[in-house]
């Protein structure tokens, strides 16, 4: 495949699908949704513009969970995206605490379930890969 | 693989060059809230305090006023995190008031050496804090929740009405040990029962 048909692929040629829909993925589209709605409220009452991006960032993770988007990609650039969003909380000073702490706690069980959709899935693909590729001999005696 | 991985970095790269392009153009226009009051002929020396703390413009003089308002959440710091105006120079015996706007999440005012503290932060709009400024001194304080993000502020009190801070007059000690004679009070609009219960 090359850049362009992968581009495409991910952009226009996007579309939404349920053919895949796991309880793990659900969890995730529900976290992603939380602390994505949290940072939208907190950009809304203070301003503060990587809050707009943040929010914008998970809410457009969740959506794209439903979708044929390159799911590797999307738990492979979720997982640094929602761990700088803690260290970053860490580094200012951590503000808005009690908020924080719950935001983190549901931030950090977001890594920890887009780590194991990457591996499951990942799994999952190969085993899919290796029956494909050795299909029964059917036919192969005449 | 080798095609797809170098679409998939061009993409990223795009993503990171419009992220940036968008954070340039919002944080360029960060409001100058509190105009009241002219610059001093000389700034006092902050010892760099101030350095991160994009809404101090100048230290806004309001010498010769009895009581003074400084706004608690005033656009600021990317967001709604300054004090407005971040610095002041006032009279001694000045009353210093200040009120939160409501925006920016919870404040506090606390002052680096211990002078005046409002206590744990809050947000409700409307919340004030004052405290009376008797001694000649540089006053530095922060919001304590947003202080790595540059809320600061600083009180110059000086009994110069003249010029600027006068050299070698003791004004930049801050040394606030003889608290004693300093009022100091909190109100704040909302019941503490309310607030907790």
């Amino acid at each position: 495949m090359n850049a362009v048909t992968y581009v495409r692929q991910n952009t226009i040629a996007l579309r939404p699908t349920l053919d895949s829909m796991t309880g793990a993925r659900l969890a995730a589209i529900a976290l992603a949704t939380i602390t994505g709605g949290v940072h939208l409220y907190l950009y809304w009452t203070q301003s503060f513009v990587p809050f707009l991006l943040a929010g914008i960032g998970f809410l457009t993770m969740a959506a794209l969970v439903p979708t044929t988007f390159d799911h590797r990609l999307l738990y492979l650039g979720g997982i640094p995206f929602t761990a700088m969003q803690v260290v970053a909380w860490i580094q200012l000073g951590m503000p808005d605490f009690q908020l924080g702490v719950a935001d983190k706690t549901v931030q950090l069980l977001l890594i920890c379930l887009l780590g194991y959709l990457y591996v499951s899935e990942r799994r999952n693909e190969a085993t899919a890969r290796v029956d494909v590729e050795t299909p029964e001999p059917k036919g192969a005696i005449r | 693989m080798s095609t797809h991985r170098r679409g998939v970095l061009k993409a990223l790269a795009l993503v990171a060059v419009l992220v940036t392009a968008i954070l340039a153009g919002c944080t360029s226009g960060t409001a100058d809230e509190g105009a009241a009051g002219l610059q001093l002929p000389n700034e006092p020396d902050y010892k760099g305090y101030l350095d991160n703390t994009d809404n101090y413009d100048y230290t806004h003089d309001m010498r010769g006023q009895e009581a003074v308002t400084i706004e608690v959440g005033s656009k600021g710091n990317m967001g709604d995190y300054g004090f407005g105006p971040a610095a002041v120079a006032v009279s001694p015996g000045t009353t210093v008031t200040w009120v939160w706007t409501g925006s920016g999440g919870t404040h506090n005012v606390v002052a680096d050496e211990g002078t005046f503290n409002s206590g744990p932060p809050v947000a409700e709009k409307g919340t004030t804090f004052e405290y009376t400024f008797d001694k000649p001194g540089v006053y530095r304080y922060a919001c304590e929740p947003h202080e790595a993000m540059g809320m600061k502020g600083a009180i110059f009190v000086t009994p110069d009405q003249s010029g600027g801070p006068s050299s070698g007059a003791g004004a930049e000690s801050g040394d606030s040990s003889g608290s004693e004679s300093i009022e100091y009070s909190v109100n704040r609009h909302l019941e503490l029962g309310h607030r907790l219960g």
